[in-house]
């Protein structure tokens, strides 16, 4: 370094200094034990490896990602990223995933019926996000976790979750040896792991119906609650995860169904050339059944189902106008129970996806208020980094923009989410807390703007 | 939202009966060793074989509280805890328990649904 970047160096440094200063957010004054876990789950989750193979919790749920991967965040990675250890270390080589299956289709490689025959007996399943837990896990039966209920050990709780998922996904060989491959997470670790996760998303679910202000998204709210148009209402009551209390009981909460996603033909994964086994869904041997996801957040979160097969959010809902799903057991239920199968035209499926996309806009601009208000206030979310926190307010709008804006639903709100993104934009790199603040504020008048557009209020 | 006629609500509660329980998923069991969360109370069964019974396909752990019975079935996994050798956890049968091991059962009533013996060196 010659001296005169030296100096520069210096006065970097020294600027930098003072700046961070200027940026410290401090977190609510003495936040409770619950809160304290919280931010103790969050480090867990985003950085603590279990002396693993390097992935953490936030390598298939990053924050930036609406807390899962699929191939074009995948192809963002650098490629000495822990998500692809199965192309650079050579315990892993074999069986642990399919690179190819993973760039090109976001699929993870799961033993959910067995370690016993690595080769043979495996699934590939997409990654899901892991908002709204608090109110899309339990049910009369207990806790279902993972695409097919069943996803965790011990007691099958969300809390004995990340311990399966660090034998599954962490280990430095197949060989799992706990205490040489991985360590087991302590029962103080899942504590805080567990709060961690339900902190995440939504709190509680929506009220159906919304007085929504586009036609087309009204519409498909109509369709979505129609017991004789798109019923979707008896398994997502209120667009989320649990099953129709008037229905099911008022204690059924988050069910599994065999809808027939596995039935579907040409599934993209099923062309690769790749070993795709069938996925026989909860238990051992599978049932059929998967588990019922939360839709609020579906939009932003494609590709759709356990396996990936479906790339948009209006071929998700015309899924169930096919045999696959009509045939299925969940299929005939529903055809029995209400007099004929699930018909839509292009129309109103493309109307029962605005609705989905606008619920998800709404999401999005919840989520990036959130966020926006504790930095216009200079306070830090538990949970959250405070120089993370407008990163995912820019992201959580530039979903709000793509879900709505790929089907030219609201200009209006486009527009103002569009410049909602702009102030945003700026914060990261405003060293003055006045000045963030300031921008958080144009930004949450943009976005309140936004969601007039989309909703009386 | 349009009103659901009774009978078509009775008939999705048909739906009731055939929805799976909710459970835990038993594979990644194999890899967490004998004992590792002391504190959960996940409805095992822990403590020192006892007995096994061969010809009848049971055995008996001796716990903190007592004797405990286990029936084992054709689903019944086995699996050897090896982890304290540094060593990979394998897959067993009914032979190959044997009294006086440290031992983790799962049960459904009586029926073992799984059981891991730790394998001492």
């Amino acid at each position: 370094m010659t001296p005169f970047r030296c100096s520069v160096a210096v006065i970097g440094i020294t600027i930098s200094v003072l700046f961070v200063g200027c940026q410290t957010a401090p977190t609510e004054p003495d936040p409770n034990p619950g809160q304290k876990l919280i931010d103790q789950g969050r480090a867990l989750f985003f950085e603590e490896t279990f002396a693993g193979n390097g992935r953490t919790c936030g390598s298939c749920h990053p924050v930036d990602n609406n807390l899962t991967i699929e191939p074009r965040s995948i192809a963002q990675l650098p490629s000495d990223d822990p998500l692809f250890v199965a192309e650079f270390v050579p315990a892993l080589a074999d069986n642990f995933e399919n690179p190819r299956l993973m760039r090109d289709f976001g699929l993870i490689l799961e033993n959910l019926d067995g370690f016993g025959d690595l080769e043979n007996v495996f699934t590939q399943r997409g990654v899901p996000h892991v908002f709204g837990m608090s109110v899309s896990v339990d049910s009369r039966d207990g806790p279902r976790t993972g695409w097919s209920g069943d996803g965790a050990p011990i007691d099958g709780s969300l809390r004995a979750f990340s311990v399966g998922a660090v034998i599954q996904h962490f280990p430095l060989s197949t060989n799992r040896i706990a205490g040489v491959d991985f360590r087991l997470p302590t029962e103080d670790e899942l504590d805080a792991l567990e709060a961690f996760m339900l902190a995440q998303g939504r709190r509680e679910d929506l009220t159906l119906p919304l007085p929504l202000k586009g036609l087309q998204a009204a519409r498909g709210q109509e369709l979505f609650n129609d017991v004789a148009g798109g019923k979707c209402f008896g398994c997502h009551f209120n667009a989320g995860a649990n099953a129709n209390p008037a229905i099911f009981g008022a204690d059924a909460g988050n069910l599994n169904f065999n809808t027939g996603v596995e039935a579907q033909p040409d599934q993209p994964a099923d062309h690769s050339g790749e070993p795709v086994p069938p996925d026989d869904g909860f238990g051992v041997p599978g049932n059929g059944e998967f588990n019922t996801p939360p839709l609020v957040e579906a939009a932003d979160t494609a590709p759709f189902f356990h396996n990936n097969s479906v790339a948009t959010v209006e071929g998700a809902v015309a899924f169930y106008n096919g045999d696959a799903f009509n045939n299925s057991p969940a299929g005939q239920l529903v055809a029995g129970a209400t007099g004929g199968p699930i018909n839509l035209d292009a129309t109103q499926v493309e109307a029962v996806a605005a609705f989905l996309r606008v619920i998800n806009a709404l999401e999005n601009i919840r989520a990036a208020t959130e966020l926006l208000e504790a930095i216009r206030d200079n306070r830090r979310l538990v949970g959250r980094l405070a120089n993370e926190q407008p990163i995912v307010a820019i992201a959580e709008i530039e979903d709000a923009v793509e879900v709505l804006d790929a089907v030219a639903l609201h200009r209006d709100a486009v527009a103002a989410l569009r410049e909602a993104h702009g102030y945003a934009s700026d914060i990261p790199d405003s060293s003055f807390t006045s000045t963030r603040s300031d921008l958080a504020r144009k930004a949450l008048d943009a976005l309140n703007d936004a969601q007039d557009d989309l909703i009386e209020s | 939202m349009q009103k659901i006629r009774t009978d078509k609500a009775l008939a999705l509660a048909t739906c009731l009966v055939l929805v799976s329980t909710a459970g835990a998923h038993p594979m990644t069991e194999k890899y967490i060793p004998v004992g590792a969360y002391p504190n959960w109370d996940r409805g095992t069964v822990r403590g020192t074989l006892e007995s096994v019974d061969q010809a009848e396909k049971s055995i008996v752990v001796r716990t903190s509280k007592g004797l405990e019975r286990a029936i084992l079935g054709e689903t019944t996994k086995i699996w050897l805890d090896r982890s304290s050798m540094r060593k990979v956890n394998l897959d067993g049968s009914l032979s190959d328990l044997r009294a006086g091991q440290e031992i983790e059962v799962r049960r459904d009533g009586e029926y073992g649904l799984w059981i891991k013996m730790k394998v001492a060196p």
